[in-house]
C-alpha cells in the first residue's frame, strides 16, 4: 500500500518535471525577449544575461522615438482586419458549398496550388502588384495574406460545414427562410467554433507575417514584423530595442488568443482534423 | 386548411426512377399515411411536396395553386422531421417562434402564439432550454410545435417516431392524432412501420418501388389487399401467404399443396375456376388459423396437420408459429389454449375468409 503510494508520488514528480521542462523549451525565447527588453545597451544580449541588472525603459521609449512605430501597428492592424473580413466573406460559402456538395477534387485543387514554396510567388508578385498598382497598398498586402489564408480557411471550415445536419436548414426553408437567410441566420452561427478558431490562427499569421510585407510594402503600409526588423542590420544588432518592439509586436496577439482560447481549443479539436 | 393535389408526378435520380407517375388527391383534413419499404419513394414524395427535392415531371397543387416549382418558403408547409432537425444555437422558446419573426408577427402576438402552442404540447415549462436539453420525447414536441405554430396549409411529417422507443413512439401517436383530430388539419405523414400506417391514416397509400400499390383506408386494405404484396406488408404479424395448386374435386374446389388439402367454400369460388390446376398463392391471416382445442374429430376439409415450431405469449393472445411440409406460417390463437412446443396438432383454416393471389402477377384473385 505504502509503496503503491510512494510509486504514484514519484510518478506524479516525474510528470510535472517533465510539464516544467517542455514549458521551459518553448517559453524559453518569450521569457529571454521579454527580459532583454527591460535592459540597458550594456547588459541586453549579454551572455551570461545579469540576472540581477535594474530593469529600465529606455528600449520601449527608443522604439517610439525611433518614429514609425504607431503608423506600423496602424498599418498591421488594417491590413490584418481586411483580411480577416474579406476571408471570412469569400471562405465560409466556398467552404459551405463544397462541404454541401462534396467535391472532393476541388478541395485537393485548392490544397495543392498551397504546395508552391512562397519564396517562388515573391518574384511574379511583386512584378504583377507593381504593374496593376498593388505595391505599397493595403489592398496588395490583404491580397497576398488572402492567398493563403482562403484555402486554409475552406479546408479547415469544411469538416465544421460538414457537422450542420442538412435537415436543420431544410427546416429553415420551410418555415419560411431564403437560402442567403439560412446560411447567415442558421449555419453560420453553428460553425461559430471554426469561426473563431479560424479568425485567431488568421489574427497570429497575418499580424506576424513577414516575407510578403518585406516585399510587397513600401513606406506606407509598412507592417510591425518589416518595423521590426528595422533594428537588424549588417553591421550589428539592437538587442534591447529589437526585443522590446518584438515584446510590443506579441501583445495584441497574446491578448486575442487569450480572449478566444476555450472557442480555439474547441476548434482545433473537431474542425479541421475531419 | 387545404387539399393537395399530386398529378402524374415522377422523379428521377440519374437513370433510376424514385417515383413512377403517381397521382393523389387529398382532401381537406384528411391524414394520409404514405407506408412501404425502404427506397420505395415516400420520402422522396414527401419532399418534393415540401420544394426539397426538384420534380422531374408532373404537377403539384395546393388548394388549385401550382407549386410544382415554388420554393419551400412560399409553399407554407410545415415538415417534422425524422431527426427533429431542430435550431441548436436557439432555445425552445426562439425555436417555436422563428418562422413568426420571419413573417414579421408584433412581438406581443408571437409571445401569445408560442404559449399556446406549448401548452397544447405541454413543453412550456422547456422554453428556456436549449435543444441539448431535452428528451427525444422533448426535443419530437418541440419539432411538432415548430409545425404547428405557424397554422400551415399543410402537414408533412418524415418518419417522426422512428428515433423514439417503443413506448414513448405509441404515445406520441395517440399524441400526434390528438392534434390532429383537435386542428383538423391536412398532413401526410411517411412511414415504413406499418403499425403506425393502421393507427393513425385516415386513408393509407402502400408504395413500392416509387408507385401506388394501394389507395385505401385501413380497414380496406386489410380486409381486401390488391395484391401479394401489400397483403404480406400490412398486418402484425403479416398475413401467412402459401402457394398451392387449384384442384377440383367431388364438385368442389380445393387448395391443395403437400401439407394442406384444403375445401374452398362456394362464394370464393367465382374467379377461381379459371384458375383450376394452376399455381395460385394462398393468403391467410394469423386469427383465420385456429386450433380445434383438442378436438380431433372436428377435422374434416378445412383443416390440416402442423408441427409447433415455436409458441409466443402475448397475454391477451398467443402467436403458434407452424410448420407443415415446409411452409412456415403463424396462428393467432386464444391465450388459453394450451399448445406447446413440439406438438403436432391439427389446426382450421377459416377459408371463407381466405384471399387468393395470381401465381405469376400476385394480384388478388378473389
Amino acid at each position: 500500500m505504502m509503496a503503491d503510494q510512494t510509486i504514484q508520488k514519484i510518478n506524479r514528480l516525474l510528470f510535472y518535471a517533465i510539464l516544467i521542462f517542455i514549458v521551459t523549451v518553448f517559453f524559453f525565447p518569450f521569457m529571454w525577449v521579454a527580459f532583454t527588453a527591460f535592459q540597458d545597451a550594456v547588459n541586453a544580449g549579454a551572455v551570461p544575461p545579469d540576472l540581477l541588472a535594474p530593469p529600465t525603459l529606455d528600449n520601449f521609449r527608443q522604439v517610439f522615438e525611433e518614429g514609425g512605430f504607431i503608423s506600423c501597428m496602424i498599418n498591421s492592424t488594417i491590413v490584418v482586419a481586411l483580411t480577416l473580413t474579406a476571408n471570412l466573406i469569400v471562405s465560409l460559402p466556398a467552404a459551405y458549398v463544397i462541404a454541401r456538395n462534396r467535391q472532393n477534387w476541388m478541395m485537393f485543387l485548392i490544397l495543392f496550388m498551397q504546395m508552391a514554396p512562397w519564396i517562388t510567388l515573391l518574384l511574379p508578385w511583386y512584378i504583377i502588384f507593381k504593374k496593376l498598382g498593388l505595391y505599397d497598398t493595403y489592398i496588395g498586402l490583404v491580397l497576398s495574406n488572402l492567398t493563403f489564408m482562403i484555402p486554409f480557411t475552406i479546408w479547415l471550415m469544411l469538416g465544421f460545414f460538414e457537422d450542420v445536419p442538412v435537415e436543420v436548414e431544410e427546416a429553415a426553408w420551410l418555415d419560411g427562410c431564403s437560402h442567403l437567410g439560412t446560411f447567415v441566420r442558421i449555419v453560420v452561427p453553428l460553425v461559430k467554433g471554426g469561426i473563431i478558431t479560424i479568425t485567431t490562427l488568421g489574427f497570429m499569421f497575418c499580424w506576424n507575417i513577414f516575407l510578403f510585407p518585406l516585399v510587397l510594402s513600401g513606406y506606407g503600409t509598412k507592417t510591425l514584423p518589416v518595423f521590426v526588423y528595422g533594428f537588424m542590420d549588417d553591421n550589428q544588432l539592437d538587442f534591447g530595442p529589437l526585443a522590446a518592439a518584438s515584446l510590443l509586436t506579441m501583445l495584441p496577439v497574446i491578448i486575442f488568443v487569450l480572449i478566444n482560447q476555450k472557442y480555439f481549443r474547441q476548434g482545433i479539436a473537431f474542425g479541421g482534423g475531419k | 386548411m387545404s387539399q393537395v393535389k399530386i398529378d402524374k408526378v415522377c422523379k428521377k435520380f440519374g437513370d433510376f426512377e424514385a417515383v413512377k407517375n403517381f397521382s393523389l388527391e387529398i382532401q381537406d383534413g384528411e391524414f394520409i399515411v404514405l407506408v412501404g419499404p425502404s427506397g420505395c419513394g415516400k420520402t422522396t414524395l414527401l419532399r418534393m411536396v415540401a420544394g426539397l427535392e426538384t420534380v422531374t415531371s408532373g404537377e403539384i397543387f395546393i388548394d388549385e395553386a401550382q407549386i410544382t416549382h415554388m420554393p419551400p418558403k412560399k409553399r407554407d408547409i410545415a415538415m417534422v422531421f425524422q431527426n427533429y432537425a431542430l435550431y441548436p444555437h436557439m432555445n425552445v422558446y426562439k425555436n417555436l417562434a422563428f418562422a413568426l419573426k420571419l413573417r414579421k408577427m408584433p412581438k406581443p402576438e408571437i409571445k401569445e402564439t408560442v404559449k399556446k402552442t406549448a401548452d397544447l404540447l405541454g413543453i412550456g415549462d422547456f422554453l428556456n432550454r436549449f435543444p441539448n436539453q431535452l428528451s427525444g420525447g422533448q426535443k419530437q414536441r418541440v419539432a411538432l410545435g415548430r409545425a404547428i405554430v405557424r397554422q400551415p396549409k399543410v402537414f408533412l411529417f418524415d418518419e417522426p417516431l422512428s428515433n423514439l422507443d417503443a413506448k414513448l413512439r405509441g404515445s406520441m401517436r395517440a399524441e400526434i392524432l390528438d392534434i390532429h383530430q383537435r386542428l383538423n388539419n391536412t398532413s401526410i405523414y411517411v412511414t415504413h412501420d406499418q403499425l403506425e400506417a393502421m393507427t393513425m391514416g385516415t386513408r393509407i397509400i402502400i408504395m413500392k418501388d416509387g408507385a401506388i400499390q394501394q389507395n385505401g383506408t385501413p380497414q380496406e386494405i386489410y380486409n381486401n389487399p390488391v395484391n401479394k404484396f401489400v397483403a404480406g406488408f400490412i398486418g402484425s404479424p403479416a398475413m401467412n401467404v402459401m402457394s398451392c395448386t387449384i384442384k377440383e374435386e367431388t364438385g368442389n374446389l380445393m387448395a391443395v399443396n403437400k401439407g394442406m388439402n384444403l375445401t374452398i367454400p362456394a362464394e370464393k369460388t367465382t374467379g377461381l375456376t379459371s384458375y383450376i390446376d394452376q399455381d395460385v398463392y394462398l393468403g391467410l391471416r394469423p386469427e383465420h388459423i385456429s386450433d380445434l382445442a383438442g378436438n380431433a374429430t372436428k377435422a374434416d376439409n378445412s383443416t390440416f396437420k402442423a408441427f409447433v415450431r415455436l409458441v409466443e405469449p402475448l397475454g391477451s393472445e398467443q402467436l403458434i408459429h407452424l410448420e407443415a411440409e415446409d411452409q412456415r406460417f403463424i396462428a393467432r390463437i386464444d391465450p388459453r389454449s394450451h399448445i406447446t412446443y413440439g406438438e403436432t396438432l391439427d389446426f382450421q383454416a377459416q377459408m371463407a375468409s381466405a384471399t387468393f393471389f395470381d401465381g405469376k402477377t400476385e394480384e388478388r384473385i378473389v
